[in-house]
């Protein structure tokens, strides 16, 4: 097996790894985790291709194997981006909404404006 | 004994009112809460008429979070035990005494109201897809930790202070209802099943579509396998 193929599969199955324990240890979102665990299970996928992934090579016009390898990563990586770009967007407007309900509860409690230190 | 309904509504201004006065009828020694996730219809304001505590959060956040959000209440204002009913009006405010019972007399942590444990008359079953999903996930349960509970997504489910406690801790989101249960197994507590009857959807619309359930084949069984190896 080719040392590339083998590195990518220890990265993938890294990958993989890392993305199981953070959310083991609850420092990851299960919701979020799914993205990376498709990352890392195409990343792997890609890797056991073999002789396979020659021919996707040729077919996309690439010149290089690790080219494609490459290219596609950088597209889940894209995916994963984009969809946390997203979540970001719909945390803030949640915060945003929650900062306001603090400030009006605030009000209604008579506290003051200065939340202090 | 302080007990305390938790009634988790999003957008079920068609079905609150009764589901409040059933409430009231079947169970007046317990409080009822309805915890309003965002809806944005009439739910908040029907659940006041009916004369209903209502907790209404900013915005919409799944039922985990308005779940959690009604026991942080039970825990805030010392309740000993809580139970969870829908404010779709599929569950029957009759049975609630058969899931209390078992926690009040101290004989389990954890009672869930079970669909599938007798033939009963009248009562509603989902279709054959969600029973071969629950089938399922209920099938994964028992490999992973012994535990033979059939209805492990059903909703109805009454448990005691030590289990309310753990839920404001930690209420897993999305489809909260069997990775729950893994949970509280792991810190050695007990649950049992009982059956109850449940009635067709009154009101609204259901949650889990297509999309949603290829999504929830793929995230619940993993949610619960991970919630298994976790050690705390």
């Amino acid at each position: 097996m080719p040392r590339l193929q083998i590195l990518a599969i220890l990265f993938s199955v890294a990958l993989l790894w890392i993305t199981f324990e953070l959310v083991r240890r609850k420092r990851l979102r299960e919701e979020y985790s799914l993205l990376w665990f498709a990352t890392a299970f195409g990343f792997l996928g890609l890797s056991l291709a073999g002789q396979r992934l020659g021919v996707l090579t040729e077919l996309l016009g690439f010149r290089l194997v690790s080219n494609t390898i490459l290219v596609f990563g950088i597209l889940f990586l894209l995916g994963v981006v984009f969809a946390l770009t997203i979540a970001v967007s719909t945390l803030t407007s949640k915060m945003n909404r929650l900062s306001q309900e603090v400030s009006l509860l605030r009000d209604k409690m008579g506290r003051g404006k200065d939340p202090g230190p | 004994m302080k007990v305390l309904v938790v009634v988790p509504a999003y957008n079920e201004e068609k079905s609150i009112e009764g589901v409040v006065r059933e409430l009231n009828r079947h169970f007046p020694e317990g409080d009822v809460v309805v915890v309003n996730d965002g809806s944005a219809d009439e739910t908040e304001k029907k659940a006041g008429a009916a004369g209903a505590k209502v907790l209404t959060l900013p915005f919409n956040s799944g039922i985990g979070n308005a779940v959690q959000t009604g026991l942080r209440y039970a825990l805030e204002n010392g309740y000993s035990a809580a139970a969870q009913f829908d404010g779709d009006g599929q569950h029957n405010a009759a049975d609630l005494h058969r899931i209390f019972d078992p926690v009040l007399k101290g004989e389990t942590d954890l009672c869930i109201g079970s669909r599938f444990l007798e033939d009963r008359e009248g009562g509603f079953r989902p279709n054959r897809r969600r029973r071969f999903g629950i089938w399922l996930i209920s099938t994964i349960l028992f490999l992973l930790s012994g535990l033979r509970i059939l209805d492990v997504t059903s909703g109805f489910r009454a448990m005691n202070a030590a289990v309310i406690r753990l839920f404001c801790d930690h209420y897993p989101t999305d489809y909260p209802e069997p990775e729950a249960i893994i949970y509280l197994h792991k810190q050695g507590l007990r649950i049992q099943e009982v059956p109850v009857t449940m009635f067709e959807r009154s009101g609204g619309i259901s949650s889990i579509n297509t999309l949603g359930s290829i999504y929830y084949m793929v995230k619940v069984p993993m949610s619960i396998l991970i919630s298994h190896l976790r050690r705390t």
